[in-house]
């Protein structure tokens, strides 16, 4: 089946069956590698990408329901000025271990901070509840996503201060 | 992989045609919602997938949630992540925001939907119990007709349905709750997020005059499909809530519930935990 | 005037280096590499728990011809794993088949599914054997699965007179209590997957393999074993690994070699990457065991006797259990001090999964056991348990169950110390024993000390004489060579700051070497808590002889005394006035014909004394030591436990980085908490049933607190800049915390992990009956 992706940006159309699960299409025919498939059953969330604006795990959506939506995955992610806030903040504190979950839960995390500015500890742990992390123990990407919305809310004050 | 063919109708008119023609032609079709649990089973399994897989996701016909007269019709391709967050719902159903929201994780919620957890008919959907406490009728339409089902009769077994290979559940018609009516669901699970429940009590009544009328209660996970616990609403309703009346209900949930020892839990927690949840339950309304 | 002193390297929070590739999703492990040229191999497994195999069926219908195929029958060397009892086969011996899951033999073709359409187009005749699934059968010997008697490794530690103490207690008015212990398998459960890539030479006179390992250079030799070329033609590159856990430390061998097989037999790259439900049906997994103990104490509660029998099921094959039952075996008295004691611990075969190593190895089981059991005596004879523990933990001077004289202090006082003032334990038992019993939720307070042997069990290390070296470049940079690999615990941040400080240079100029067996030389595997206390120490005294060598050459090059020559932030300088910086060093190393490369050996203290025969002595050259406490509510009606707080001080000696110290202490103890409350393999005729993510159950962000983790720095002197290991300890000290606790808030005893509703439930009705 002939299916157009809108990665990143970038428009392709590719010919595959119409199941083949989206992680793949991403890793495989877009070559982006930064996805990660740790179960292929959406537990994990390492291949947690962004779909018209929502997370999804990539690995339960078939190829052909990407049709004509927009999707961004870690590579795209790194366009937007948060990401390099989320990313100072996961590297200041400490958040990353070996580094396979990591690429989903700075997908989550940014999606998490785009819908709520002031996340308190129980609203991020449930934002991040669709990301296994063997590693860390959470606390650290917990502290990281409050470091960041604190830094993100302190541009937009800044920004804000600038207008008046 | 397997080559098949792909479907991604953009109406429910076009949708109905292609089932129609499918069935007509001995094509067998997957039909993929939020595929959150198509996709889990297609993994390493392809002849899962059929013949050909049409994908419902871009029917924005039965993606919404709206009132119809004192009933309320919600789209079966609307998400759990909408459903959680529609106000309409919180204000007149709000047992199935609550139930929704705490189905698997945000990226499930995402994308799952509630006519794809009816569907899959999984005595463990958490949504399910919710349906049947607020008399779900489901429309199940085909191109050439539109049928009314109640949910009850819907669900035939474990992964058992009675819909037909022309045909799409396409809207759920649920009660509006009245203004003095309570409901709550409680589920328990292993862990607090990416679970799935080890049982689940959906519960329905109006409190008058100090006693409950009207109850519904439904069961999940303690039974090969949602168990309507009659045993136990025949115990509370018209009664007064106390100790007494609260003592009985492990007898009368033990005479609901076929519960089973699987991987998640034993049965006899099981039922031990849906007779926790009715009494606190009672005890907070 | 020049800074005097290098701006200090150790001890900072350094941000580890490889943080930012992660971040942005552009770090490659081995799933990330794709090529056309790649065969991608599966495994045909057995179905059964012991069978042998009576004929392997191709159907003759099915197009073969794009598919290899490897089976026992194709390897040319020696079929078996060496660095255990020569037992542990690449693929069946003999034809048998000794668990579900072990590999039958190998397919590879152009893509995994049609590997995996090959797979059920070949028929296995098995000739049914009847199993052992169990230890107790397997001692009772129903059939005879492993040597004469189904035991793979048994251990005795004998110390005192513990039986004359026991036989007296009567007469001496002596509390005496018994109990039994069971804990679980456990999964590591990293979440990368096993994956192994192997590429043939073209004249098929060797391979290299890249993956997800822990250790690079227990696959060359095993593959120097399996395959008749050169030893120099093997070749192990380790990509980053997406966590490992000890669940790459033996396994991966297995799938490199399978992987090799098959390129070699193919002329093909061969890539294996395991789905999930392959990887937890078919890889090691932790050790489930059943423990018992006796202890004695008189009425001033000093503990008189320990007695303890601990069984661990080694499933089929050895693979790592004599080593981990030796650490367990060592653990088994807790790490109390007692006059008299008597450990059995044994490693008994199954026809099940092949346990093996995992983070603690061994150690968790027996302190779950050991502490848990000590609490119970405890309030069993009416003493306050922190009381009871306190009086008869080790001090220093004291000696261990094997007969160690601990000599170096033991800092279980100042862990507890630091611990009881951020967690007070002793008042919070006293206050939640006082809670009403009617109540709907209860709390409970639970409260640990252990140890950790850091590093190989007695002289281990002289085995592998770890040798490690520091490279200096053209461009001034220096590379570290050692065989060890990140897998997240942050080695090539951490060595580097060791590195950095002991050669007096900037962090950012050190690097750790491509992980390849062709350029680094083998400082050992990456286990035991080892790398920062051992490969951390050869690097430090590589990095100091590279120092003096490069000062001794500048001072014969300029002619100054070589004691007034020293280094700031890798700037030369004789006495206030600079020579010279490290870019100028190859330069000069060259032109006085002196190597760039400067390496140095481990080698175990000489005072150290062990006696792997009589199991005596030093078991170990340094520990660390933890103190732990943990608060939980139980709702007594479901039994469902929600763990309030976990606090822990473990004292590691020195903290090269602080952060990622923290970090491994609470990420090591979220898996322990697994390990106590949801984490289990359950099986039917020795098939795992719970084999995907959905049911095999590990923490999720919202099931865990913030782990509140205090170091201690009680210096090590045999460690670099005092530094002990760490990676393991937060993986044994948890379970018997929540048992205590969870015990305490439910007034249910609690002698078993995981700590289910279910299992309180069933519990709490025993105790009607």
């Amino acid at each position: 089946m002939k299916i157009n992706f809108n990665i990143n940006g970038i428009v392709k159309e590719v010919d595959i069956p119409p199941q083949k699960p989206l992680c793949d299409v991403i890793r495989e025919d877009f070559g982006l590698t930064g996805t990660k498939i740790g179960c292929r059953e959406g537990e994990c969330g390492a291949c947690t990408v962004i779909m018209d604006g929502m997370t999804v795990n990539s690995c339960l959506v078939p190829a052909v329901s990407a049709e004509g939506r927009e999707i961004i995955t870690i590579e795209g992610l790194q366009q937007f000025p948060e990401t390099e806030i989320i990313n100072d903040n996961f590297k200041k504190v400490g958040a990353v271990q070996c580094g396979y979950c990591i690429p989903g839960m700075v997908m989550s995390s940014y999606a998490l901070l785009k819908d709520n500015k002031n996340p308190t500890e129980d609203e991020i742990r449930q934002g991040l509840s669709g990301n296994l992390c063997r590693c860390t123990g959470y606390k650290r990407i917990v502290l990281a996503v409050e470091g960041a919305a604190r830094d993100l809310n302190k541009i937009e004050g800044g920004n804000e201060d600038e207008k008046h | 992989m397997k080559n098949i063919n792909g479907f991604l109708p953009l109406n429910l008119e076009e949708a109905l045609l292609i089932l129609k023609h499918s069935y007509k032609n001995g094509r067998k079709v997957r039909i993929v919602a939020g595929g959150t649990d198509v996709m889990a089973r297609g993994n390493g399994n392809q002849s899962f997938f059929l013949d050909s897989v049409l994908d419902i996701s871009a029917l924005k016909e039965i993606q919404e949630i709206k009132t119809c007269e004192d009933k309320i019709k919600i789209g079966a391709g609307c998400t759990h992540a909408q459903i959680a967050k529609s106000i309409l719902l919180k204000n007149h159903a709000s047992i199935l925001t609550k139930a929704s929201s705490v189905i698997g994780s945000p990226q499930i919620r995402h994308r799952g939907t509630i006519g794809g957890n009816i569907c899959n008919a999984s005595p463990v959907g958490d949504i399910l119990p919710s349906l049947y406490v607020l008399n779900a009728v489901l429309t199940l339409a085909s191109a050439s007709q539109k049928r009314e089902v109640p949910i009850k009769e819907f669900i035939k077994g474990p992964g058992r349905t009675i819909i037909q290979p022309d045909e799409l559940l396409t809207e759920i018609t649920v009660d509006m709750l009245g203004e003095n009516e309570f409901t709550d669901y409680r589920r328990s699970a292993t862990r607090k997020a990416l679970a799935i429940s080890k049982s689940s009590v959906a519960f329905r009544g109006i409190k008058k005059e100090g006693v409950l009328v009207g109850v519904k209660i439904a069961l999940g996970s303690v039974g090969p499909v949602i168990i309507s616990a009659h045993n136990c609403e025949k115990l509370i309703e018209g009664k007064k809530i106390d100790e007494e009346m609260l003592a009985q209900i492990p007898s009368a949930v033990q005479a609901d519930c076929k519960p089973i020892d699987d991987l998640r839990s034993t049965k006899e927690y099981r039922s031990h935990v849906v007779g926790v949840f009715l009494a606190e339950i009672l005890r907070s309304c | 005037m020049t800074k005097k002193a290098s701006t200090p390297c150790v001890g900072q929070p350094v941000v580890r280096v490889d943080a930012d590739d992660k971040l942005r999703g552009k770090m490659k492990y081995t799933n990330d590499y794709y090529s056309e040229d790649y065969l991608h191999g599966v495994t045909l497994r057995s179905p059964h728990p012991c069978a042998l195999i009576k004929s392997i069926n191709y159907d003759s219908d099915f197009d073969w011809s794009s598919i290899t195929v490897v089976t026992a029958d194709d390897i040319q060397g020696e079929n078996y794993l060496d660095n255990f009892n020569k037992e542990v086969p690449f693929l069946p011996r003999n034809n048998r088949v000794n668990y579900v899951g072990e590999a039958v033999l190998l397919i590879a073709g152009p893509t995994v599914e049609i590997a995996e359409e090959a797979k059920k187009h070949i028929k296995i005749e098995y000739e049914i054997i009847e199993p052992t699934l169990n230890v107790f059968d397997s001692l009772d010997k129903k059939n005879l699965i492993y040597s004469d008697d189904n035991i793979i490794k048994e251990y005795n530690v004998n110390k005192g007179e513990p039986d004359s103490i026991f036989a007296s207690a009567e007469e001496k008015g002596y509390c005496v209590y018994e109990g039994t212990y069971r804990t679980p398998y456990q999964e590591q459960a990293y979440i990368e997957t096993q994956a192994m890539i192997a590429v043939p030479e073209e004249d098929g006179n060797g391979v290299t393999i890249y993956g997800s390992m822990q250790c690079p250079y227990y696959i060359r030799k095993e593959g120097n074993k399996l395959f008749p070329f050169p030893p120099e033609n093997i070749n192990i590159v380790q990509l980053p690994t997406g966590g490992g856990f000890g669940g790459k430390e033996h396994y991966p061998t297995l799938i490199a070699c399978h992987a090799a097989l098959l390129a070699l037999k193919s002329k093909r790259k061969v890539k294996m990457v395991y789905e999930r439900t392959e990887d937890l049906e078919a890889t090691t997994k932790r050790h489930p065991s059943v423990i018992k103990i006796k202890t004695a104490s008189d009425s001033e509660g000093n503990l008189l006797a320990i007695d303890s029998d601990i069984i661990f099921d080694s499933g089929a094959y050895s693979m790592a259990s004599p080593v981990v039952l030796a650490r367990g075996t060592i653990a088994g008295a807790g790490a109390y001090n007692c006059e008299n004691i008597k450990i059995r611990g044994r490693a008994v075969a199954t026809n099940l999964i092949p346990t093996s190593a995992f983070r603690g190895f061994g150690a968790p089981q027996s302190f779950f056991a050991m502490e848990r059991h000590i609490t119970r005596h405890a309030e069993k004879f009416g003493f306050d348990p922190a009381e009871f523990k306190r009086k008869n933990l080790l001090k220093t001077g004291d000696v261990t169950a094997t007969g160690q004289h601990l000599v170096d202090p033991v800092a279980l006082d100042k862990c507890i110390n630091a611990l009881f003032e951020k967690f007070d334990y002793p008042n919070l038992y006293k206050e939640y024993s006082k809670q009403p019993v009617n109540t709907k939720k209860r709390r409970g307070v639970g409260f640990s000390a252990v140890f950790h042997g850091a590093g190989f069990t007695g002289r281990g290390e002289d085995y592998i004489k770890a040798k490690a070296g520091v490279r200096i470049r053209e461009d001034g940079k220096v590379e570290l060579l050692c065989s060890t690999t990140e897998m997240g615990q942050g080695m090539r941040t951490i060595l580097p700051q060791i590195a950095a400080e002991t050669l007096h240079i900037p962090f950012e100029q050190v690097k750790v070497a491509k992980t390849d067996t062709k350029d680094v030389p083998d400082s050992g595997p990456t286990v035991a808590s080892r790398t920062t206390m051992i490969v951390g120490k050869v690097l430090h005294e590589a990095s100091k002889i590279a120092l003096d060598t490069i000062i001794e050459t500048l001072a014969k090059e300029y002619n100054y005394p070589k004691e007034e020559i020293n280094c700031v932030d890798g700037i030369f300088y004789f006495n206030d006035e600079k020579i010279c910086e490290m870019k100028d060093i190859y330069a000069l190393l060259k032109k006085h014909s002196i190597d760039t490369s400067f390496y140095s050996r481990y080698s175990t203290p000489p005072s150290i004394n062990w006696n792997e025969k009589t199991f005596h002595g030093d078991a170990y050259s340094g520990y660390a030591w933890a103190a732990t406490g943990c608060e939980v509510e139980v709702d007594l009606e479901t039994y469902e436990i929600t763990v309030l707080r976990l606090v822990t001080a473990c004292d590691i000696g020195k903290a090269i980085n602080p952060i990622l110290v923290e970090g491994q202490i609470e990420g090591g103890a979220v898996q322990a908490l697994g390990y106590a409350l949801t984490e289990d393999i359950i099986m039917k005729d020795g098939k795992i049933l719970n084999n995907r993510f959905a049911n095999y159950i590990i923490p999720t962000t919202g099931d865990v607190p913030m782990v509140e983790a205090i170091v201690v720095e009680e210096p090590f002197w045999n460690g670099p800049f005092g530094a002990k290991g760490l990676g393991e300890m937060p993986c044994v000290f948890v379970a018997p915390c929540v048992a205590d606790a969870v015990s305490m808030a439910t007034n249910i005893d609690v002698c078993e992990i995981p700590i289910t509703p279910e299992k309180l439930f069933a519990l709490s009705r025993k105790g009607e009956k």
